[in-house]
């Protein structure tokens, strides 16, 4: 009796767990920020020389290296990085967010924002809200390409098919300075940190999963995870002339639990990504 | 001339002569005997400068770490000392200081080792799927004639006295380069340079701006030429022989793009690459859909301009010349923005900092030492001038609307027209105007002009010319 | 000097006649002549050849003589010192000169007729020379160049036959030279120059044009084809170029030569 009791209770147990992963599947947030190790070089001012009546109102300054508030570095890219045919589960809050749509604008000469991600299940708009012609060139790789002009307070829809490792450029022809990056992936735990350097990637699966950290001007930031009683801690490892940075030698696995996961809020990036070119 | 023995003096001449035409052949017989010995086999040259370098022969285990690597991987350490700020960690650092060498030379040796090997599966795959440029050979799914592609390969030689070989070596490699990667040895002078085939980005096609060109628009492109650049007119050569050439272009093309996915798998993402027929046709599938669809997207105008309709001449006049009104309007106005890149008055000076897609990100100043290794130096490309009368794409009001509608792929030129997803910016309508006003830029502001001079006696004595 | 090398000197007229005998039969010879003024050209050559030939093989035979009979191993006559002579020396300056200013003049017409004496046609077509092609431009319906109606074809220049053609010939680069083989024409395209050529083709085909002038390294190749056709052929190809490069729609039928 006690044992078939047992075998029942394990067998519905077993059932429960194989079921369903929205029933069983717990969630977390991933948040953190990332300041820059060091004072930044002070920012490059762009050669404006079109338009200047729309373009040239204020000075423009290259925004290959933006760091805000209490040192913060912004637009640094946080992604899940997934294996060859590996799914991951999506929460149901993101159902919503796939109806969404990114949108990528031509304001004042300069794309708003710099740098952002897009989930393939989304629709990346490319808006023109300045009073003069833009044309958006988009040209992922394995991925159909697109050069639209966008008149005036025009705009394009755009997909993207294929899911990306890295960042793509999207530029303009016709305003040779302006330049943004778009990360189409094919899951939504992506993030690009802020002009304060925070990032939060909601409802993350609970698990390992393997992140990638990358920099428009550093590439691949090399991360490290660290257990720091009993919290979960990341850091990214400075950067020397011997280290040969690579896609896999700088991917980090971050161990989600339930709750807010806090990595850091003072991740430091040392000032060697960011030297030479 | 003193006449003593001259029989003596013949002798000594001749012996004189004849040693110094022996030496003569022995050396000839030796130069020619080393030159040979520099021939072999053409072998396709790899892509992709910034990722792969070398060419390996030998087996991945027999390279070594090098002085300079090991050099490098020292001063890297010492670097991370002298960062270190904590006294307690640099006295660590110093004591391993010799472990922490051993096992930095260790990682980049085997980052080295790892890397030759990748390169032999990438030549044994390529190999697999495409031959050499003297043995080709095409999957059947990359829908490519093998036939005409054998026409097109090998060494320059006529096998019997109709068929001939060896086609794109004989007219296309010393510019297009043998691997079609627009790098032969006369690219260097050329500007434009020559197509580079791998990337799958052709400029001068009638399909929309992803698709790739059909095969009439590469057979018209070998026919008519490129006016304006050094592609030249190969309408001489019998129909057969171009048709084989443009097999053989598409060939080098799927190879190239097959080529560059691979490489990027390969090295950037950093995968294993498995030698299988299912593996290898995935790598092929796209390119070779994306060719045998081409003919699906080719555009094709829903409407005319409206003076191509009109019989009386007097009323074509009129609607052309609102037609080219209309078209100025829109090429300064805000809408088209042509005026932009191609300055107010079409000359194609308003924008100088512009390169194709293959000149963008070569950077000098971010690739330093290394920018004096390349073959081609950057190119700057300028936006074209309207006023010439020269039209890389063809002449035809056609070709200039196709541009205008699709833009360039490969270049910065924008497409007006509509697409999937994205809605038309300038209407058909609006477009063949544009066409108008732009094919009477090189004939603007002509005075009316008499007839041709007949000759008179006068003008003929007087040696002028009409 | 031994006989060996008397009877060597002696085998170059020899085979040099025997060549010259031989190729006309085995079509290494002129190429067809289709012009009006090509027998003229043809003729001077053939009275520059007969002259020289004569001449070339009179002296190879003196010479040939002279070094057989005075051979060094079996003539044992002592060396005789000469100063010369005058008259030799008048007698064989006047005779080439006088050779040379007959043949200058002998020729003059062929010249003018070629260079000289220009047709009271109006243009049918420019043609510009390229690294490493032909451009050939004709004024089209309105009759004129530098219009919009200009009919622009790449290295197949069409002629209609038994007309007096006139082109206009320039060079957008460097030095190159307009030549038709089957017309007897040759005349050098240069940079900056518009230089009048003229024929009258008797024979329709299509025909060579090559570039007769080094141009860099596609110099071998640089051909073109010329197309004689009658009138109302001609006629017909313009306009169906002419309106091929008007087009605004895609041709239905994909054209094949």
């Amino acid at each position: 009796m006690l044992r078939h009791c047992t075998l029942i209770c394990l067998a519905t147990v077993l059932l429960l767990s194989a079921g369903g992963t929205a029933r069983g599947q717990k969630w977390g947030d991933l948040k953190g920020r990332f300041v820059l190790d060091g004072t930044a070089p002070p920012p490059v001012e762009l050669d404006v020389n079109k338009d200047q009546e729309v373009c040239g109102k204020e000075k423009m300054f290259s925004e290959e290296l933006v760091v805000g508030d209490g040192n913060g570095l912004a637009n640094v890219f946080i992604y899940v990085v997934l294996e060859r045919n590996q799914k991951i589960a999506i929460h149901p809050d993101y159902e919503a967010v796939a109806k969404e749509e990114r949108v990528l604008d031509n304001v004042n000469c300069h794309f708003v924002p710099h740098a952002q991600t897009v989930w393939l299940r989304q629709t990346l708009l490319l808006k023109n809200s300045d009073p003069v012609a833009h044309n958006s060139k988009i040209d992922p790789l394995g991925d159909t390409p697109t050069n639209p002009l966008i008149p005036a307070g025009g705009q394009v829809p755009w997909q993207f098919k294929k899911s990306q490792g890295l960042p793509q450029t999207v530029t303009c022809s016709i305003h040779g300075w302006m330049k943004a990056w778009v990360l189409p992936l094919d899951h939504p735990y992506a993030a690009v940190s802020g002009p304060d350097g925070s990032f939060e990637i909601k409802n993350v699966p609970v698990g390992e999963h393997t992140f990638q950290l990358w920099h428009e001007r550093s590439g691949y930031l090399m991360g490290a995870a660290q257990q720091k009683d009993g919290k979960l801690v990341l850091s990214v490892k400075p950067k020397t002339a011997a280290t040969k940075v690579t896609k896999k030698s700088s991917q980090v696995k971050l161990k989600i639990a339930e709750g807010v996961n806090d990595v850091g809020q003072e991740i430091k990036v040392s000032l060697s990504y960011f030297e030479g070119r | 001339m003193c006449p003593s023995d001259a029989g003596e003096r013949r002798r000594v001449a001749l012996e004189g002569r004849r040693r110094r035409a022996a030496t003569c052949c022995a050396l000839l017989w030796l130069a020619a005997a080393a030159g040979c010995g520099g021939l072999s086999a053409p072998q396709f040259r790899l892509n992709m400068e910034d990722i792969i370098r070398e060419t390996p022969d030998k087996d991945p285990d027999e390279f070594r770490i090098t002085g300079r690597e090991r050099e490098q991987v020292r001063q890297g350490l010492l670097e991370e000392m002298r960062r270190e700020k904590d006294p307690q960690k640099i006295e660590q650092l110093e004591a391993n200081f010799g472990a922490a060498l051993d096992a930095g030379t260790e990682e980049v040796l085997k980052l080295k080792r790892d890397k030759i090997k990748k390169l032999k599966i990438l030549n044994t795959a390529l190999v697999a799927l495409f031959g050499t440029p003297d043995e080709p050979y095409v999957f059947p799914e990359s829908g490519l004639d093998i036939k005409k592609i054998r026409l097109a390969a090998g060494p320059a030689q006529t096998v019997n006295s109709n068929v001939r070989r060896g086609l794109y070596r004989q007219h296309c490699v010393h510019c297009h380069g043998i691997s079609g990667d627009g790098a032969g040895p006369t690219a260097v002078f050329l500007n434009p340079y020559p197509r580079d085939y791998r990337q799958g980005k052709f400029k001068f096609k009638s399909t929309e701006f992803a698709a790739k060109p059909t095969d009439a628009d590469l057979l018209h492109t070998l026919t008519e030429g490129i006016p304006g650049t050094a592609m030249p007119s190969f309408k001489l050569l019998p129909l057969d022989e171009r048709e084989a050439l443009v097999e053989y272009v598409k060939y080098l093309s799927m190879r190239g793009e097959v080529e560059l996915a691979m490489a990027r798998y390969l090295f950037v993402d950093e995968e294993d690459l498995e030698l299988s027929r299912s593996t290898l046709v995935e790598f092929l599938a796209e390119s070779a859909e994306s060719w045998s669809s081409a003919a699906e997207h080719v555009v094709r105008p829903q409407t005319q301009p409206a003076h191509v309709a009109a019989t009386d001449p007097a009323e074509k006049a009129r609607l052309l010349a609102e037609s080219i009104e209309r078209g100025r309007k829109l090429f300064a106005g805000e809408k088209a923005a042509c005026v932009k890149c191609h300055g107010p008055t079409g000359l194609g000076d308003s924008e100088d900092k512009l390169y194709d897609d293959w000149n963008k990100d070569k950077d000098p100043e971010k690739f330093g030492a290394e920018a004096a290794t390349w073959v081609l130096p950057r190119q700057q490309l300028r936006p074209r001038n309207l006023r010439l009368g020269i039209y890389r794409g063809g002449r035809r009001p056609l070709d200039l609307f196709r541009r205008i509608y699709t833009g360039i792929y490969g270049g910065p030129m924008p497409g007006a027209g509509p697409s999937p997803g994205r809605e038309a910016t300038l209407s058909e309508e609006e477009i063949w105007s544009v066409v108008d006003y732009i094919r009477s830029l090189p004939y603007e502001g002509q005075v009316a002009v008499p007839p041709p001079r007949q000759l008179t006696q006068r003008s003929r004595q007087s040696g002028s010319l009409p | 000097m031994n006989k060996f090398w008397c009877l060597l000197f002696l085998a170059v007229p020899v085979l040099g006649v025997a060549a010259f005998a031989w190729a006309p039969g085995a079509g290494y010879w002129l190429p067809r002549d289709i012009s009006d003024h090509g027998w003229q050209i043809d003729h001077l050559f053939y009275f520059v050849l007969t002259l020289t030939g004569a001449v070339f093989v009179a002296t190879e035979l003196a010479l040939f003589w002279f070094a057989w009979k005075y051979d060094g191993r079996t003539n044992m006559q002592p060396v005789r010192f000469t100063h010369g002579s005058h008259d030799v020396e008048v007698l064989w300056t006047l005779a080439p000169a006088a050779t040379l200013v007959f043949i200058a003049i002998y020729q003059m017409n062929a010249w003018a007729d070629v260079k000289m004496r220009q047709p009271d046609v109006p243009v049918l077509a420019e043609v510009t020379a390229r690294q490493f092609e032909w451009r050939i431009r004709y004024p089209g319906a309105d009759g004129r160049f530098d219009t919009l109606d200009d009919v622009h074809v790449v290295n197949d220049l069409h002629v209609p036959v038994d007309r007096d053609i006139l082109i206009t010939l320039k060079s957008q680069d460097v030095l190159h030279s307009f030549f038709l083989p089957n017309l007897r024409i040759k005349q050098d395209a240069v940079p900056g120059m518009k230089i009048p050529v003229w024929f009258r083709a008797r024979d329709v085909g299509e025909f060579d044009l090559v570039c007769a002038e080094l141009c860099g390294w596609g110099h071998y190749k640089m051909k073109g084809r010329l197309t004689v056709q009658s009138a109302s052929a001609f006629q017909q190809w313009l306009a169906e170029t002419a309106a091929a490069q008007e087009a605004t729609q895609e041709p239905e039928v994909e054209e094949s030569e």
